[in-house]
């Protein structure tokens, strides 16, 4: 318990002045009685027990002294700290379920940030008063109002049910749902459970409609984590490259294992690292292998960022056709699919005439009357065609990066792209615009029954694209996008990432084997939405007769592995900006450890006038 | 004070059917109390031989011309019984009508007694005796037994009540009825008072009279209690509680007169001061056996 006035206590100096006050108010009135003899013989036997008599005689003085006491603590504002319970009427916890909470915490067990946190809004529920709400948000994949109530077993189920993930939070949403909540009730209390390391621009807060309350806790010990790894099969030997990152203030040592598909160690090698250090680690001459597991030995707070599973890329045999409008050629576009060693670009002429074992069918200005078997790209797509309604050039505009984070955008700067027109594609909904000119998509990407298409709808020779340094990175990247695979691998997608499923996987009776070891059918559904991985690992695809399999791995989303508790001050309040802008701020600080707070100060004045009841009863019966 | 306010023509008629039952006492004087002695009475005692000295007036001269011996008829003796009434006018008798009542009790018990032909004493004290009535006979003479008590006032503060003058010679010599009407809230006691008058062979009556209030006090607060005689204080905080204490207090001490009178063989009766004198007489009185139907 403490007090949040406690100079108020000074109210308790009146006690002493109301003890002096009765003793010198202590008169007696005269009464004139027949005689004392009665009376006189009452207060004989009454000095026989007389301490006890004293106090009864006292009882008003005790019942005053008791309710000034009483009127200072309540003036001082007690409030019973710890996990007591939630103090507003409405409390809005926001659950982090992203990766980082999965790291250990406390001094013993196995205990993760996760659970302490279920555990401290578990104990909020204990106390959860039957007039006050607890909203749960959860703060993962997709922001999400578990459960909102003021049944604790409603809330415990839903808090129950929150499950660790490992894919990338939508902290922002979590965040601005939390904000919506509380500037709709200023007098709730948001609290946030979470690490803080959101890697979102403060500027982009949202505003709550009270001081939010950020409940962290400690991580155990140090965190290092495999950053990133990639391997390439040179014929006969791999070399494979890992970045290892200590993310933690004190200098660190790992041994780092190399891991064939069987499970055998093949190389290991010591890192040093000084606090948040980065390195590289690179082995050239790693034997042949289906993939290679990247793994620290150490032990540390977060062990899910531990190990990464590679699968190694191979020599690639894919064909590109390329057709081009009148048969021009583009050389463009053929040299910057040529690059690297993937792709064999051969140059077609008959748009309805592809070849059968080509991987990536590239049209440019021109559009065939049937889909072929693999993979579209498709440029400058002309009007008129059954196949793809383009509608006549529109003008270009401002140049417009719809999603900056997509891997095909990664490194690529289209801030200085010109070009003249572009054509809107009219009816294809399942085409994703990533980047406008004005109103217009010039880069879309896509799925339809399994193909995988891109599309430039823009005219190469009428814009500086191909001049831009960003146009062969852009292209290697479309390639990724289009053509996945690679040898027995799937690909390597962050965990909540959707990744399509391609054939052969489309044919009937291939399941999968997840990190954990369980088989699961590859349903109808999978194959219609896409394949998300859940956890981090390799996953397996096989078909019915066991003779093909595809592998994919998943990764923890990058910046999970940093299990510092960030301070982060969150803008309160309907107007001014006091606590915007910087990161971090004494407000947050002090959040850090706040604890529940429970004013009692309601039962304080209820005992109060319950006394001044009993102080009148006795003063109107005379003691 | 009217005679006819201290007692009622009604109430009156009703004491005339009413006797003092006291106990047979060596009078003088001959009354209408029928005594064990032999006298002089018409009522029939026994037979006895003739011894010589007899009064001649006496003998059966109808047994002697039957039997030819000489019997003597004697007949039973009728005296009067004397009454004395002390009443206690001390300070604190002035309270809730405690002194009236005594003084109305004094008036009808002396004019039952007055009305049985036998003689009545009337005396009033605080510290002693203040002022005495002569022995009064006779009906007619009640008049002045009234008369003396309507004149009675409560005496002033700083003299005490007391039974002490008894023990100072102030028992009465010829053993009689003694009604005492105090609130026998005497500071020295009454114990050996009570004690002489039961050793001069009188026959006593306790008749303790206290006010309502003092039953049922209804103060409140802290309070600085005087004492209407001495005006000795007290401080007391009264609550409920002590209310409580006190009336108990109060039982105890009536409940230990009572027993006192009850191991003597004294008549007690303890009346309220708001009680009537007709309540007083009829329902407390004639159930002590002072007086008769």
């Amino acid at each position: 318990m403490k007090f949040l006035s406690p100079y108020m206590l000074f109210w308790l100096l009146e006690l002493p002045a109301i003890a002096a006050l009765y003793l010198l108010k202590r008169t007696y009135e005269n009464q004139t009685v027949p005689s004392v003899l009665l009376w006189q013989k009452l207060l004989r036997e009454m000095e026989a027990n007389r301490p006890w008599q004293k106090l009864r005689r006292n009882l008003l003085l005790l019942l005053q002294l008791l309710l000034a006491a009483l009127l200072a603590f309540t003036l001082a504002r007690p409030a019973l700290t710890g996990q007591l319970g939630p103090s507003a009427d409405h409390t809005i916890a926001v659950l982090d379920l992203s990766p980082s909470m999965a790291a250990l915490v406390g001094t013993s067990g196995n205990q993760t940030a996760l659970d302490s946190a279920k555990k401290q809004i578990s104990d909020l529920l204990d106390h959860l008063a039957p007039s006050q709400r607890l909203t749960l948000i959860s703060m993962g994949r997709e922001a999400r109002v578990l459960a909102s109530s003021n049944d604790p077993s409603d809330l415990q189920r839903a808090l129950d049910d929150a499950k660790q993930e490992y894919g990338k939070a939508d902290y922002e949403s979590a965040l601005s749902l939390a904000a919506a909540l509380s500037t709709q009730e200023p007098d709730s209390d948001v609290r946030i459970y979470s690490d803080g390391n959101w890697s979102l621009d403060p500027n982009l807060y949202p505003r709550f409609g009270s001081v939010p309350h950020l409940i962290q806790s400690e991580p155990r010990g140090k965190n290092a984590a495999i950053r990133h790894a990639a391997a390439i099969d040179a014929g006969g030997h791999t070399a494979l490259v890992a970045t290892i990152q200590n993310f933690s203030e004190e200098a660190d040592t790992v041994d780092v294992q190399v891991q064939g598909a069987d499970g055998n160690v093949l190389q290991a090698i010591a890192a040093s690292l000084k606090p948040n250090e980065q390195a590289t680690l690179s082995w050239d001459d790693l034997p042949t292998s289906d993939t290679y597991t990247v793994k620290l030995v150490t032990e540390d707070a977060l062990s899910i960022d531990n190990q990464v599973i590679v699968l190694p890329e191979r020599a690639s045999t894919a064909k590109a056709w390329l057709v081009t409008e009148g048969n021009q050629g583009n050389v463009f576009l053929e040299k910057a699919l040529g690059l690297g060693s993937r792709l064999t670009v051969e140059r077609g002429t008959d748009p309805d005439a592809p070849p059968q074992d080509a991987a990536l069918y590239v049209y440019d200005g021109v559009l065939p009357e049937a889909w072929p078997s693999g993979s579209v790209l498709l440029v400058n797509p002309p009007v008129g065609s059954p196949l793809l309604q383009v509608a006549s050039a529109v003008e270009a505009g401002k140049l417009h990066v719809l999603t900056p984070d997509a891997a095909i955008l990664q490194n690529v700067d289209l801030s200085n792209l010109h070009l003249q027109s572009a054509n809107p594609l009219i009816g294809t909904p399942w085409l994703q615009p990533l980047v406008k000119s004005g109103g217009t998509p010039i880069l879309l990407t896509g799925e339809q029954d399994g193909k995988r298409f891109a599309v430039l709808p823009f005219d190469l020779h009428q814009s500086d694209l191909p001049l831009l340094p960003a146009f062969p990175i852009l292209v290697k990247h479309l390639q990724e996008f289009l053509l996945p695979t690679t040898g027995a691998g799937l690909g390597d997608i962050q965990v909540g990432e959707k990744v399509a499923l391609l054939p052969p996987i489309r044919e009937t009776g291939w399941h999968y084997i997840d990190p954990s070891g369980k088989s699961h059918e590859v349903t109808k559904d999978l194959l219609a939405q896409g394949f998300q991985p859940t956890e981090p690992g390799l996953y397996n695809f096989q078909s019915e007769d066991g003779n093909t399999h595809q592998e994919l791995t998943a990764t923890l989303p990058p910046n999970e592995s940093l299990l510092t508790p960030k301070l982060v001050s969150l803008p309160s309040g309907g107007h001014g900006s006091e606590q915007n802008g910087s990161g971090t701020s004494d407000a947050g600080a002090s959040s850090a450890s706040h604890a529940g707070e429970l004013e009692i100060w309601r039962w304080l004045a209820a005992a109060i006038l319950l006394l001044l009841f009993l102080e009148w009863g006795v003063y109107k019966r005379g003691i | 004070m009217s005679r006819q306010t201290l007692l009622s023509p009604a109430l009156l008629a009703r004491l005339e059917r009413l006797r003092l039952q006291a106990r047979e006492t060596p009078s003088l004087r001959g009354g209408s109390r029928r005594t064990r002695q032999i006298g002089t009475s018409i009522e029939f005692a026994e037979y006895r031989p003739y011894m010589p000295g007899d009064d001649l007036r006496h003998l059966d001269w109808r047994a002697y011309a039957r039997l030819q011996r000489l019997f003597l008829k004697t007949f039973l003796d009728e005296r009067d019984a004397l009454l004395y009434l002390y009443v206690d006018v001390s300070q604190s008798m002035a309270f809730g009508g405690k002194l009236d009542l005594a003084r109305q009790l004094a008036a009808a018990l002396g004019y039952l007694a007055l009305a049985g032909e036998d003689r009545v004493e009337g005396a009033v004290f605080s510290e002693k005796v203040l002022s005495r009535t002569p022995r009064l006979t006779g009906k007619p003479s009640a008049y002045r037994l009234f008369e003396t008590l309507q004149i009675v006032q409560a005496r002033e503060a700083g003299e005490e009540g007391t039974l002490s003058w008894m023990l100072r010679g102030g028992v009465p010599r010829e053993p009689g009825l003694v009604v005492v009407l105090s609130d026998f809230l005497f500071a020295d006691g009454y114990q050996e008072a009570l004690r002489r008058l039961q050793a001069a062979r009188h026959q006593v009556v306790v008749a303790q009279i206290l006010s309502a209030e003092e039953f049922d006090p209804a103060f409140a607060g802290d309070l600085h209690l005087i004492d209407s005689e001495t005006g000795i204080g007290r401080d007391v905080s009264i609550s409920p509680h002590v209310v409580q204490k006190y009336k108990q207090a109060v039982s105890h001490y009536t409940g230990g007169l009572q027993d006192y009178c009850r191991r003597r063989g004294m008549h007690y009766v303890l009346l309220s001061a708001k009680d009537s004198v007709e309540d007083a007489v009829f329902r407390k009185l004639l159930p002590t056996g002072v007086v008769s139907g």
